[in-house]
């Protein structure tokens, strides 16, 4: 049907909108969290009357904005580990430790996907206290992060995520 | 629990980050004692871990300091720190280290102030005619303040995994953290005389007063973030709010020198930072709801008791076994392993919760200096070009000065918490 290099072309294209459309959320989500602090601050001790929705939206952007970037944070190699023991191993030995190790990742993120989702489906009938919408859209964050942590994982296999390799890893802290 | 034991070694020698690790095992673990009908309460667990108002102070100050950094700002403070201690003897040195603990009021995080001052002043030690690992070493001893001035994200982390006082945390890192640099200081004017490291000529008091006026708006952040939290004015994550938004005015309009593009990326970077650390959090979360299934905070504490029902000795067992955390393991890592525990250890030895606080972090600091994953150490060896083992050598003496100031506070409560109850009250 389709010849190999049009398909992974396509597979390329797709995860490079993935990546920005998820980097351009993320910005948005930045953005948005900053002013809504700004303007909690400001209606609390400027026009002393405290906002009721401030908090919670806040809360809820947050934990969408680490669940949707929590792939591109794995496959960056934001999630450190202990290296120096697999990176000093002959490179047969770390390449099936990384493949052990990654199989594992896998499982426990599709098991917690799995109960995450009936986790979000038993709390849809309760409500966020302030905004008025149901749990399930805040609580399903956790599958749906899940899920994309899994995909990159997938994507691990064919190109190895930063941790892997022999460099220092990136930031936190 | 074997089942939990062995998954939890075996991943994290096959080098499986550490939050991984920590799911797996949990996981394991439920399922090897027919426990599967609870692992629902994995998502749960996880959700409720990171729905916390406090943590919203994490994006915020990442988001402050990143801005200011893409503002310019470090070059500032390098000036100023220049114009008063560049005088004397082994100036550029001094300089280090006083840029440094500025520094810390600026990101709050380590591996960002050895890559910014490294950048700068390894290259510059090396014209001057510094032994590079020496001043590689230097550069990466000196971060670890960096972590424990306001703001600090590793304190805003200890707080919400521990329920402590996320604003005396903060204050009480102060002193420990200028301690750190007093004792520095002495090491590296001792060194630079015996070496016979140049002296530079003085800039001149209008220098000094112009270079300090350039970095007073960088320098007013933290002082923004302590005179916010004083009295509980704002809460920890309200003043990371006035934070960032001074940091966004400070950088973007005061010194016209944040374009949209750096902006951009910067905000970008504070989104994946505050990710990776929401997700230790929600499985950390996970792993104190086994943990205290299992009582294993009590069985390590009576474990100690068992050895010596000494306070003292049961502190130095304590920061021996964080230092070894701390050789393995990433900052975060050891504290979600530990903080669980800890907290009922201080709460046996009567200690206040703070200055337990101040001891762990100071100690799961110095992880970043020392081999075999010392983060800190990897970054300066990078840019010096230096095996790190030739570095690692010359981090033997600051490790040892933080190893006696870490002793001070450690028995000395009121090094850490006198700021606070001076301040906070």
């Amino acid at each position: 049907m389709t010849d190999p290099a049009q398909q992974t072309s396509l597979v390329v294209r797709i995860a490079a909108f993935y990546t920005r459309a998820v980097e351009t959320a993320a910005i948005v989500a930045m953005v948005m969290l900053v002013t809504v602090a700004a303007y909690q601050v400001f209606c609390r001790y400027v026009l002393n009357a405290s906002l009721f929705w401030s908090e919670e939206l806040m809360r809820y952007l947050m934990i969408w904005t680490a669940f949707l970037t929590a792939g591109i944070v794995y496959t960056r190699g934001g999630f450190l580990g202990m290296r120096a023991l697999v990176d000093a191993a002959p490179q047969r030995v770390t390449l099936v430790a990384d493949i052990v190790g990654q199989l594992a990742i896998l499982t426990f993120l599709l098991v917690v996907a799995w109960y995450g989702f009936e986790f979000a489906i038993r709390t849809a009938p309760s409500q966020a206290v302030a905004l008025q919408f149901s749990m399930f859209w805040v609580h399903v964050s956790v599958p749906v992060g899940c899920v994309l942590m899994a995909l990159h994982v997938i994507a691990g296999f064919f190109v190895p995520p930063a941790h892997s390799r022999h460099h220092a890893p990136q930031v936190p802290l | 629990m074997t089942a939990m034991a062995l998954s939890f070694v075996g991943l994290m020698l096959i080098g499986v980050p550490i939050v991984f690790v920590l799911g797996c095992s949990i996981m394991a673990y439920l399922l090897a004692s027919g426990q599967s009908h609870l692992l629902i309460v994995l998502p749960q667990r996880m959700f409720a871990g990171i729905d916390q108002f406090t943590l919203l102070a994490i994006p915020l100050f990442v988001m402050a300091g990143n801005v200011m950094d893409v503002g310019g700002l470090t070059r500032r403070l390098l000036d100023f720190s220049n114009g008063v201690v560049g005088r004397f003897r082994g100036g550029v040195s001094l300089t280090a280290v006083w840029t440094s603990l500025m520094f810390g009021g600026l990101s709050g995080a380590a591996a960002a102030d050895a890559a910014a001052l490294g950048s700068v002043l390894i290259p510059d030690m090396r014209r001057q005619g510094y032994d590079v690992d020496y001043a590689a070493a230097l550069i990466a001893c000196c971060s670890i303040m960096a972590p424990l001035v306001p703001p600090s994200l590793a304190f805003i982390i200890y707080g919400a995994l521990s329920g402590t006082s996320i604003a005396r945390l903060m204050i009480g890192g102060i002193t420990p953290a200028v301690l750190l640099a007093v004792f520095y200081t002495l090491y590296a004017i001792w060194i630079a005389r015996r070496r016979g490291y140049p002296q530079l000529p003085p800039l001149g008091l209008a220098a000094v007063i112009r270079t300090g006026l350039a970095a007073v708006p960088v320098l007013m952040l933290p002082v923004l973030i302590v005179v916010g939290i004083r009295g509980g004015i704002f809460t920890a994550t309200e003043a990371a709010a006035v934070a960032a938004v001074y940091a966004l005015f400070i950088a973007g309009i005061y010194y016209r020198a944040a374009g949209l593009t750096h902006l951009k990326k910067a905000l970008l970077d504070t989104a994946l930072l505050s990710s990776a650390i929401y997700v230790l959090i929600a499985v950390a979360n996970i792993a104190a709801f086994v943990f205290a299934l299992e009582r294993i905070p009590q069985a390590v504490v009576s474990g100690l008791f068992s050895i010596s029902r000494e306070p003292w000795i049961v502190l130095i067992m304590t920061n021996v076994v964080l230092l070894l955390l701390g050789m393995v393991l990433d900052i975060v890592g050891v504290l979600i392993l530990t903080v669980p525990t800890l907290v009922g250890l201080g709460s046996a030895l009567g200690m206040d919760p703070v200055h337990l606080g101040v001891m762990v972090v100071f100690n799961a600091l110095l992880g970043f200096v020392h081999p075999p994953v010392g983060l800190c150490l990897f970054i300066v060896a990078g840019i010096a070009k230096r095996p790190i083992e030739r570095i690692a050598l010359q981090t033997l003496p600051f490790i040892g000065i933080a190893l006696i100031v870490l002793m001070i506070l450690t028995f000395v409560p009121g090094v850490v918490l006198f700021l606070p109850n001076l301040i906070i009250g």
